[in-house]
């Protein structure tokens, strides 16, 4: 295998990640919680490493942010999916048109 | 602003990062306990769940700081890309400006960069051989009665051989002249060496095509082989590879060619074929100087040391062989210096010269962007006022020094390639390595280095100041005199001042080469130069050898004859060689006045000539008698010498009637010549050198096969040249017959590197006093623009227009006399590193520097003449109106 264990983890996380956001901004609790029900709880990872995830894609402009209010009028980080990701995000889903981060995952 | 510029951002990356992690675990917990824990393990469990805090923290805080430099970077980039938008659009308003100031960039960026790659190509650059550094050629020298470098004698060089610690590898070569002869094209005259089978391997090089010589091929009797050149393989054999293998005819020996060098290569050395042959003991004695030894050092050995154990073979060798090696020594030097030259002193003075036109440019562009940057006052006002910090300014007028300058650097190159075209064409003489010579990417990374220096030498000055300007003064309408204006006046002034001093001393220098050469062209050679061929012609050994010197004679008796009828011929006569080439020289002792051993006797040059010489090259006859047609190989043998040679031997008495001893080379020889006859010096070496000793033998007791024929006609000499050569051929189809050259044309060419010299720093001093005169024109023109108003109300108090004119000539004066007395002080300490370029002018010459310092101030004050003619013409209503 030419990809090591933890680049095909950080691979797969991204594409959760992204997958979460396709459906609207959110913040990182709530892409945490997203992960959380969509895999029932088959991720057992550590919620913190979402975090350097969320921030290099935003580094690399897969993502943006924007601070915000929360449900619970809290200060939050909103992230939201640009065109950049979206595209990322179809390449990762495969010519099969199966969902391959599931796919892996099961 | 600088310091929280860069803290800011990183300390809000570190806050949102608190802010995140910190509302996470808050999110977390909540739904922790209202899942039904306590609060405490509702924490507890957020904080489990979510991991190693401080890591997360940490590695976010990594990515953060990435993504912040990213941002810093195209942030930068863009600016600069806004300043590069802004700058273009500036300078397409004033196109002139931007045109004039482009130009003269162009001319200094591509001047020097012309220089720079001749300089690059013959001096700098290594020679195309394996570890060049490492290679030295080994002359003899001599430290007695005169000194001076010669070549080797083959017995010494194997001495040396054997018996050195320094080298690796030795190797040797000579370098006669080869007739090259055969139904492949006209009998020709090539530049040969003859070299020994392992010269090759020592320099690092082998023929491209085919081999190099075997060892055996170095002995007596072994095949004749030959390599080529691949120059000569083009032009002669138009690059056949069926000439490999095939005999060609050298010297009359037909000699297999085995092999073709590299392209390049026979540029290097300028020879065009080589052929195998060691010496022998035999053959060659230990007083016959003719192999130029080679070595490689062996790694580590320096020069020094190698040349401190020559000396000291060279020692012994002179104890053991005091007959041929009293008086001799040794001197190593690095093949590039043997390959060059002389040419490098000429060459770093044109670099020289160059460069400080160069600088000229530089200070007259700076001078034009200050005279532009005072009008554009209000444009930094408003930016200042719209937030620009002064580095931000500029940076924006560096950019847009830059951007000058890239343009500028472009043309240049274009300049430079056109420049080195032209040089390549004009210059004269062999000049070594010129074949190297070509704008590639070391000379276009020159070109792009002295685009940036330049670009910041002329950039940063007008930078300073235009940034410099308090938002006070300069939003006060129409008011010019500020002390911010004059500040920069002030450095206007000086760079004018400068502009000014390097012009006078570029034009010092070049003056000086101007007076040498001039003095050069005066000198008298101690010949008639006017209206002579001279035609080059070699018999070669195979058919006409030594013990045939009737045949010799006969050739020439019966050419001169020929030719003599030609119509149109005044005199003809041979002579080994024509008046201004050197020859070579020949050990002699006088009976009773200057005897000496062998090994110490004195050398003078040795000049077989037919009878009618004297007369046909115009030398007088101070003394005794000239040659007759009764001074042939029967009668006593007879020499006539130069006046140098008398004054040298009998500065008290006549030399007339003394005898003459040397080496008899002909079995009619006895050895012993008397002096008939004392005739005028001539400048044999060149005009510029002293004139040698010299003795001229009659052509019939000194028969050499290898004369000039020197003919005197009426009319143009290069007329005449196709009827000689048809009688040359009617008697010997065979001979090659070039370079045939009218003596003017020689003692012209002879000069040629001098006047080729003299013209280009000619041309860099006229293009730097043009700098310098529109640099005064410039601020000139400024400074009257400025002053309008005072002008007018001078005019309006009833100043004449002479008082206005004067005031303005006056403050041009006041520059030029500043510049020009700067200057002389500069040429007078920087000249004297030229001085052994110059020819009977002292480096400080008063009348040179006068007429300089003279011609600069003329030239200074036409430039103030037209500001200072619009000076008075001010009309005092209108320019007291604008005020």
């Amino acid at each position: 295998m030419a990809i090591s264990r933890t680049e095909l983890l950080r691979g797969t996380l991204d594409m959760m990640v992204l997958k979460a956001l396709s459906w609207g901004p959110l913040h990182g609790y709530a892409v945490a919680r997203w992960i959380e029900d969509g895999t029932e709880q088959i991720l057992q990872i550590e919620e913190g490493s979402l975090y350097p995830a969320l921030h290099r894609m935003e580094r690399r402009k897969w993502i943006e942010a924007e601070w915000g209010q929360s449900e619970n009028n809290r200060r939050a980080k909103y992230y939201r999916l640009t065109e950049a990701g979206r595209r990322h995000l179809r390449a990762g889903i495969g010519a099969d048109g199966k969902d391959s981060v599931l796919e892996r995952l099961r | 602003m600088k310091v929280l510029g860069k803290i800011l951002p990183q300390r809000q990356l570190e806050q949102d990062i608190e802010d995140e992690l910190a509302f996470h675990i808050e999110a977390r917990t909540c739904r922790n306990e209202a899942g039904g824990m306590t609060p405490a393990t509702a924490r507890d469990e957020a904080l489990r769940r979510f991991g190693d805090v401080e890591g997360i923290r940490e590695s976010c805080r990594e990515i953060g700081m990435e993504r912040l430099r990213a941002q810093r970077r195209a942030e930068l980039m863009d600016q600069i890309k806004r300043d590069i938008g802004y700058a273009i659009r500036t300078m397409l308003r004033r196109p002139g400006f931007a045109a004039t100031a482009a130009f003269i960039l162009a001319l200094g960026i591509g001047g020097t960069t012309a220089i720079f790659s001749v300089v690059d190509g013959i001096l700098l650059r290594p020679l195309a051989l394996h570890q060049p550094e490492r290679l030295v050629v080994l002359w003899g020298i001599e430290t007695g009665l005169r000194s001076g470098s010669s070549a080797a004698s083959y017995p010494d060089f194997v001495d040396i051989e054997e018996s050195n610690t320094v080298f690796e590898e030795m190797a040797f070569w000579s370098s006669p002249t080869m007739a090259v002869t055969g139904p492949e094209g006209e009998p020709i005259n090539v530049e040969g060496s003859r070299i020994s089978h392992d010269l090759f391997p020592t320099l690092g090089v082998a023929p491209a095509i085919g081999r190099g010589f075997l060892p055996e091929e170095d002995r007596e009797g072994a095949e004749p082989v030959l390599i080529l050149g691949h120059g000569f393989w083009t032009s002669r054999f138009g690059r056949d590879m069926g000439v490999l293998g095939s005999t060609v005819a050298v010297d009359g020996v037909q000699r297999t060619v085995v092999g073709i060098m590299p392209p390049g290569f026979d540029m290097l050395f300028g020879k065009q074929i080589w052929i195998p042959g060691t010496p022998t003991h035999a053959t060659d004695s230990r007083g016959q100087h003719r192999i130029i030894a080679l070595g490689r050092l062996k790694p580590g050995v320096s020069i020094e040391a190698a040349e401190a154990e020559m000396r000291a073979i060279a020692a012994r060798l002179e104890t053991e062989y005091p007959e041929f090696n009293t008086n001799r020594s040794a001197r190593l030097e690095p093949l590039h210096e043997t390959v060059i030259g002389d040419v490098r002193p000429a060459l770093l003075v044109l670099l020289g010269a160059v460069g400080v036109v160069l600088l000229i440019v530089c200070a007259n562009v700076a001078n034009l962007m200050l005279a532009r940057g005072m009008t554009r006052g209000k444009e930094v006002a408003v930016r200042t006022a719209l937030g620009a910090s002064r580095p931000r300014l500029v940076r924006q007028f560096l950019t847009e020094s830059a951007v000058l300058a890239v343009i500028g650097g472009a043309l240049g190159v274009g300049i430079a390639f056109l420049g080195i075209d032209l040089l390549l064409a004009t210059i004269p003489g062999d000049i070594p390595r010129i074949a190297e010579v070509a704008v590639d990417g070391r000379v276009l990374g020159f070109a792009l280095l002295t685009t940036i220096v330049t670009g910041l030498l002329f950039g940063l000055i007008p930078a300073l100041h235009g940034s410099k300007l308090d938002l006070h003064t300069a939003l006060k309408e129409g008011s010019r005199t500020t002390s911010q204006g004059s500040s920069r006046t002030r450095v206007r002034q000086t760079l004018v001042v400068a502009e000014m001093a390097l012009a006078v001393m570029l034009v010092a220098g070049a003056g000086l080469f101007v007076n040498s050469f001039l003095r050069l062209q005066r000198v008298d050679p101690g010949f008639n130069s006017e209206r002579v061929l001279v035609v080059p012609i070699s018999l070669p050994g195979s058919r006409y050898s030594a013990d045939e010197w009737p045949k010799v004679i006969g050739f020439y008796d019966q050419l001169m004859e020929r030719v003599a009828s030609l119509p149109g011929v005044e005199s003809v006569s041979a002579a080994y060689r024509h008046p201004l080439d050197g020859g070579w020289e020949t050990s002699f002792q006088l009976l009773g006045v200057y005897e000496r051993p062998q090994g110490e006797r004195p050398e003078a040059r040795i000049r077989p000539v037919t009878t009618e010489y004297f007369r046909t090259v115009g030398i007088p006859l101070i003394e005794g008698r000239s040659f007759t047609d009764r001074d042939d190989e029967h009668v006593p043998n007879v020499v006539i010498i130069n006046q140098a040679f008398a004054r040298a031997f009998f500065p008290d008495e006549s030399p007339v009637g003394h005898i003459l001893e040397r080496w008899a080379w002909w079995p009619f020889q006895t050895g012993q010549f008397e002096i008939v006859g004392v005739v005028g010096d001539v400048k044999m070496d060149g005009v510029a050198s002293t004139t040698p000793w010299a003795m001229y033998y009659p052509h019939r007791q000194m028969p050499f096969s290898e004369m000039q024929l020197l003919v005197r006609t009426a009319g143009d000499p290069i007329a005449l040249a196709g009827a000689v050569r048809a009688e040359v051929w009617t008697l010997d189809s065979d001979l090659p017959l070039e370079n045939i050259r009218s003596l003017e044309q020689i003692r012209a060419d002879s000069v040629a590197p001098e006047r080729f010299q003299t013209l280009l720093l000619g041309l860099f001093a006229t293009l730097a006093i043009i700098l310098a005169a529109t640099g005064i024109y410039g601020v000139l023109s400024y400074a009257v623009a400025q002053r309008t108003g005072e002008i007018g109300i001078r005019i309006s108090m009833g100043a004449e227009t002479a008082d206005v004119l004067r005031l303005v000539v006056g403050q041009g004066l006041r520059l030029t006399l500043a510049g020009v007395a700067v200057g002389l002080v500069g040429a007078f300490l920087s000249t004297r590193m030229i001085s052994s370029l110059l020819f009977d002018v002292s480096p400080s010459d008063p009348l040179t520097f006068g007429a300089v310092a003279g011609t600069l101030v003329l030239v200074a004050l036409a430039a103030c003449t037209i500001p200072a003619l619009r000076a008075s013409q001010v009309d005092p209503v209108h320019a007291l109106r604008a005020e």
